[in-house]
């Protein structure tokens, strides 16, 4: 069955979103922690075959493969009532169990010596599928595990699988806090090195937005993972209605992402959504309509990315996609465009054609929601380079105190030179470069002579 | 009126009247009107009528003639006599049109005067011999039938000889030939009871001896008769005041022996029975008067007195028996000429009773017909007299196999001149519960309603309500059977999941699977491994939970969809021959000339047929054009994205493409999104709707038929500058999608994309050069569109859509692609 997706968790945080991600996609098909559909789900005209397969006893089986260093966040999962849901040999647990230790290098070099092994499941699950649409990726940039061995396998698979479609979804550090992992500032550059280059779209998932969307819109003070993850899964769920539940357009990952991504290097993409479930309090008061999501879509405040507020700046959007879910009638969208436009609540590329494109999307029938309307944003906004900006403003700090090095030197990658980390520099400052210069109208002549 | 027929009528009016509009423009302003007016009744009127006749005779200088000849066919009840008269009236009225058909008709007979010359002579001679050939022929046909009645029978019905008129003395009428009786100069005071016995004779169609029949001037008019001089003055008078009975007697006995050839029809024949039944009892009665006289007990006063009641009682008959005759009526006409004389007689109770009681005798054949066709959907009608005429357009056995659109519209059809006066309000129903049963015996099913007898009855209006409570019954069953059992919007939701391109999926699967095919030629491709390829798309997607899925085919049509709209628009108009001549057959790719077709079944095939199965092809052809080239550029994006790994410098000589493509990925896909989200759903919801509260098949027919109508021309089908525009857009894609991919191959070869460099930058500007000009030529024609009526109200929407950050009303102004607009539309 064409179109279907295979997913690769990765690390601690990529298996624990990955399980609310496939927690909430077994809720949204009426299939049971067991894998087995249930009884009011059996009429469904929704496509459980993007994301699941049907074993010989009719079990739905998850295109999923988790793959982890340490056992701790995957035993979790084989603990849980979803234990049966999972394929056990796409389970990867590496034998030594000890882990990255945080380290980009050692993730890298592990991914590099279990390549073999990862890749016989990779391929095995490929090969069952009729005609395999792409990839998607659950990692944090910020790990060991996630951004080391997930950009081994980054480079992997757009190697191995040139005409497939990689889509990452990527955690970013939080920023507010003080992070624990010390080299979290060369872990991030490395991997955003491997999401420029082999990665075709990036979520990115901004760990700072996330936990201000968590105390600001949601009233938790100290948000749990499993809070921020319940988050991440609507987004990620979300996302891919449209390839679940089929209608006229959007499809296919391919229609859903070329309309957002005109140049392949500008492919990191942000989100919102709205309205929030605990929004409800307030939301009760009076009726959502379609422009009160579309409107709040494009509030900075409900982004699941956090960048700087610079007033000045000509930052904008180069495409978005909204995907409206919910009872809409295709002549509000169109009045909400038009208000939209007219009070120029948002900024567009000056090179191009770009509009807010719409998918309207059916819900799932099996999970009651308090909301008529919501919608998730997903766009492609020359802001995000402020994201690499702060990047690149961490790591030179860093780089110019020579500071926690050593570990790299372990690894092999690092024994006799640093290139590696000046490389990736070059390519996360051609990137921040690639998108100032996309909010100029002489983008596309940009860098010739 | 069928609108073709309005054509044809407006089309020869302008042929005779030498008008040089085209005639569909008359036509839409005709149909307007007349739908705005459908609900004013004309007002045709007698008083109206009458006083238009005064209006013309007062202006006529000689109006005995035109006087003369409208009583004459006022006499004869003529269809539309009162339009007619309001038609002259309104014409002589308005100089302008006077003048004008003047001037038409001067002009014809000027061109009659002086075409011939001393040259067309013989050939003259020769159309003179031969009209003179044909018409002495006629001539002698005629005088070999006879004087058979001026109404010759159909062809098809077998006539019996009119025994009555070829031996005229076999009639119960006064016969023609005289016997010439002596009579011989009696006493005045034996007069009297010689008289008697000569009138009971006379009144009963026999000879008298001094009262005498003449001869008829008009074969259904009153006999006169001669009374012998020498009877005295008094008694003449006396006599002459019982003579109409006779008159009445003739000229119902002349009624009953004609019409009681079955020619003439059921409504005829029961009429004429029960008129003979009226002629029996005279004949008893006059008997009865013999009688008396036999016994000495009647004079002529007595007689008088006997015979005035039936004096009254036969001259309504009479009337009735002569205005029909005179009329030449039959079925429906006969009973509409009754029911005036019902409704004519109000206030004289008696006049009205014969009259309903004749009407309830000559009923009874036309109810019996109407029972069987509202209960059974049966017409038994052999001299088709009914107001429903059985086209037999295609039979039965041939429907599932071959049907088309005409078969509802054609098959069965009412004919307005033989509706009875008091059914034509019902009517239309009558025909719709007739029809409706048919399509249910059709489908296989007993009709097991019961037939109830229909009566005529003059206060209540119980047939009226019985044909409502057929016609309410026959539509509720239809209704039931097309929606419950065959699941019509089961099956429209199908159809809609295929041809529509509602479920992406299975499209998607679709052109996955045939992406070679499409792009072959339609000469190289077999038309089975489509069908092939079709069928494990639709296993293979969300389509496999459809019930229906397997009635969907392909077909490989031999015109593009351009093609096939300019053709359909553009009947009837001078264009039309220069699309067909100019449409030369280049080569036909499979992507053009594909379409899905659907295998529809009886009686679902009444709403999903040709016609509309048609339409929805040609929206599918559309969407599915717009999603193969979607899909195209989306390839070409997805080759592209290699870049991401070049060195940054050689990226950026991609950067005008990839801004082009992103250009082209917008327009389709924003073409694609109003198409189907923004007119496709919302129609169909509103269809959905409209579905929901229908009380009859015809009322699906004709909500589907809108929703399919507003599809078409809001997906900008219908307008052919603006389906160019657009075919050339997508056009320049494709090109621009083949370009980049054997780009691609090439540089896959060369490794270095330097070489290849400025050739490649001309080309692209190239391609952005043209796709922008066929875009703001998109923009400005949707522009140009007339906003004033709603019509294209949801085509502005697209405007907002295409050019939603002025992109291209402010980018490309600046560089005056408006200039190179007016360069290129030519």
């Amino acid at each position: 069955m064409p179109c279907e997706m295979i997913t690769l968790q990765l690390g601690q945080c990529g298996n624990q979103i990955g399980f609310e991600f496939w927690k909430r996609l077994c809720a949204e098909h009426g299939i049971n922690p067991e894998g087995i559909l249930e009884d009011f789900a059996t009429e469904g005209i929704d496509r459980k075959d993007v994301f699941f397969y049907q074993a010989d006893d009719e079990h739905y089986i998850p295109r999923a493969v988790l793959l982890d260093l340490e056992p701790r966040v995957i035993n979790t999962i084989l603990n849980s009532p979803y234990s049966k849901l999972y394929n056990q040999e796409n389970v990867f647990l590496s034998k030594n169990g000890g882990g990255a230790g945080n380290n980009w290098a050692s993730g890298y070099s592990q991914g590099e010596k279990l390549n073999e092994e990862i890749f016989d499941i990779i391929d095995r699950e490929a090969d069952g599928s009729d005609s395999l649409e792409g990839f998607v990726l659950c990692h944090s940039i910020a790990g060991g595990t996630g951004s080391g061995m997930g950009s081994n396998i980054l480079e992997k698979l757009s190697d191995r699988f040139p005409k497939k479609l990689v889509q990452t979804y990527s955690v970013f550090p939080n920023l507010d806090e003080i992070s624990d992992v010390v080299v979290q500032p060369y872990n991030s550059l490395l991997t955003l090195k491997r999401l420029t280059e082999s990665a075709d779209s990036v979520v990115v998932l901004d760990n700072t937005a996330l936990n201000r969307i968590a105390a600001d819109r949601l009233r938790i003070q100290n948000p749990t993972f499993t809070q921020i993850n319940s988050l991440v899964s609507t987004i990620m769920s979300v996302s891919t209605t449209t390839l679940r539940y089929p209608s006229y357009m959007n499809n296919d990952l391919m229609g859903l992402l070329a309309p957002l991504i005109p140049t392949p290097r500008l492919h990191y993409l942000m989100t919102g959504y709205t309205p929030l479930s605990t929004d409800t309090d307030e939301v009760n008061v009076r009726k959502t309509t379609v422009l009160d999501v579309m409107r709040r879509l494009l509030q900075p405040k409900n982004m699941m990315v956090s960048t700087s507020q610079d007033r000045n700046s000509q930052h904008c959007f180069i495409s978005i996609l909204n995907i409206i879910q919910g009872e809409v009638d295709p002549t509000q969208v169109h009045k909400s465009l038009q208000r939209i436009r007219e009070r120029k609540l948002a900024q567009f590329i000056p090179w191009g054609p770009a509009s807010i494109q719409v998918a309207l999307s059916r819900k799932s029938p099996y999970i009651q929601t308090a909301h008529r309307v919501s919608g998730l944003m997903l766009a492609n906004h020359t802001n995000i380079s402020s994201l690499f900006d702060r990047a690149l403003v961490q790591y030179d700090k860093l780089r110019k105190r020579e500071a926690f090095l050593d570990q790299f030197r372990k690894e092999e990658m690092f024994k006799d030179n640093l290139d590696e980390l000046d490389s990736s520099r070059e390519v996360v400052q051609d990137l921040v470069d690639e998108y100032t210069a996309a909010t100029r109208e002489d983008y596309c002549t940009w860098g010739q002579n | 009126m069928s609108e073709f027929k309005l054509q044809h009528l407006v089309a020869e009016l302008l042929k005779s009247l030498g008008g040089k509009n085209p005639p569909e423009k008359l036509v839409d302003t005709l149909q307007k009107s007349i739908n705005n007016s459908a609900g004013k009744e004309c007002s045709g009127s007698q008083i109206a009528v009458q006083n238009y006749v005064q209006r013309i005779a007062e202006d006529l200088k000689n109006s005995e003639p035109f006087l003369a000849k409208f009583e004459d066919l006022k006499q004869k009840n003529v269809d539309c006599l009162g339009p007619y008269v309001q038609l002259l009236y309104q014409i002589s009225q308005d100089p302008g049109v006077k003048s004008m058909l003047y001037k038409m008709a001067k002009h014809t007979a000027s061109e009659q005067k002086f075409e011939i010359t001393r040259d067309d002579l013989p050939h003259v001679k020769n159309r003179l011999k031969k009209e003179a050939l044909k018409r002495s022929q006629n001539d002698s046909h005629s005088v070999s039938i006879l004087n058979v009645s001026t109404t010759l029978p159909r062809a098809t019905t077998p006539s019996m000889i009119s025994w009555v008129q070829r031996r005229p003395t076999l009639s119960w009428d006064f016969s023609t030939q005289s016997f010439n009786t002596v009579c011989a100069t009696v006493p005045a005071v034996s007069q009297e009871n010689i008289l008697i016995e000569d009138l009971l004779n006379v009144l009963i169609g026999l000879p008298g001896c001094y009262i005498e029949a003449e001869e008829l001037n008009d074969l259904y008019g009153p006999r006169t008769f001669k009374i012998n001089d020498n009877v005295p003055l008094p008694l003449q008078e006396l006599v002459r005041q019982i003579l109409p009975i006779a008159s009445h007697y003739s000229i119902i006995q002349r009624f009953t022996e004609e019409k009681m050839r079955f020619e003439f029809g059921q409504v005829n024949n029961a009429l004429a029975e029960v008129m003979n039944s009226i002629l029996k009892e005279h004949i008893i009665y006059i008997t009865q008067l013999q009688d008396e006289f036999l016994a000495d007990n009647l004079n002529l006063q007595k007689l008088w007195f006997y015979v005035q009641k039936r004096l009254q009682a036969l001259g309504v008959t009479a009337n009735i028996a002569s205005t029909i005759s005179k009329s030449d009526a039959r079925g429906g006409k006969v009973l509409s000429l009754l029911h005036d004389h019902i409704i004519g007689s109000i206030g004289d109770e008696r006049t009205q009773q014969r009259c309903v009681s004749l009407m309830e005798a000559a009923c009874l054949p036309y109810m019996k017909m109407l029972g069987m066709w509202i209960y059974r959907g049966i017409i038994s009608d052999p001299i088709s007299e009914f107001l429903v005429k059985d086209n037999e357009v295609i039979q039965k056995e041939d429907m599932p196999v071959d049907y088309s659109a005409d078969y509802w519209d054609k098959k069965y059809s009412i004919e307005r001149e033989k509706i009875p006066k008091f059914l034509e309000s019902v009517a239309d129903i009558i025909l719709k519960a007739g029809k409706y049963l048919n399509v249910i015996r059709q489908c296989g099913k007993p009709v097991k309603n019961k037939v109830r007898p229909i009566l005529y009855k003059i206060e209540e209006k119980h047939y009226i309500e019985a044909i409502e409570n057929a016609y309410k019954f026959a539509s509720q069953i239809l209704l039931d059977l097309v929606l419950k059992e065959k699941d019509l919007l089961g099956r429209l939701k199908s159809v809609k999941h295929y041809f529509l391109l509602d479920q992406g999926d299975f499209i998607v699967t679709f052109l996955t699977l045939c992406e070679k095919e499409l792009s072959k030629d339609v000469g190289d491709v077999i038309q089975g491994r489509i069908e092939s390829l079709m069928d494990l798309a639709l296993r293979l997607s969300s389509a496999v939970n459809d019930r229906y899925k397997d009635d969907l085919r392909t077909e490989l049509l031999p015109y593009d969809l351009q093609f096939q709209m300019l053709k359909i628009l553009t009947i009837q108009t001078n264009l039309e021959q220069d699309y067909r001549t100019s449409y030369d057959r280049q080569k036909l790719l499979v992507i053009d000339s594909f379409a899905f077709s659907y295998e529809v079944h009886w009686p679902l095939s009444l709403i999903l047929n040709r016609k509309s199965l048609a339409c929805y092809q040609m929206i599918f052809r559309h969407l599915f054009y717009c999603k193969y080239v979607e899909r195209m550029i989306c390839q070409v994006w997805k080759c592209n994205k290699v870049a991401k790994k070049f060195h940054f410098e050689d990226a950026q000589h991609y950067r005008t493409a990839f801004a082009l493509r992103q250009r082209m990925l917008h327009c389709v896909q924003n073409l694609e999104y109003h198409m189907m989200v923004e007119v496709i759903e919302p129609h169909w919801c509103m269809f959905l709707q409209k579905i929901g509260k229908v009380n009859n098949v015809d009322e699906i027919l004709a909500c589907h038929c809108d929703f399919l109508d507003s599809c078409l021309k809001d997906c900008m089908l219908t307008i052919p500058p603006i389906l160019r525009t657009i075919t050339k857009l997508l056009a320049i894609c494709v090109e621009f999608c083949q370009f980049m991919q054997n780009e691609k191959a090439f540089q896959d070869n060369l490794q270095s994309p330097a070489a290849a460099v400025p050739s490649f930058k001309e080309q692209m500007s190239l391609f952005d050069v043209q796709f922008s000009v066929a875009l703001v030529n998109l923009l400005d024609q949707i522009n140009d569109l007339n906003r004033d009526s709603s019509e294209h109200d949801r085509l502005f929407n697209l405007l907002y859509r295409l050019d939603f950050n002025s992109f291209y009303t402010g980018q490309l102004l600046k560089k005056n692609f408006g200039g190179l607009k007016i360069g290129s539309s030519g």
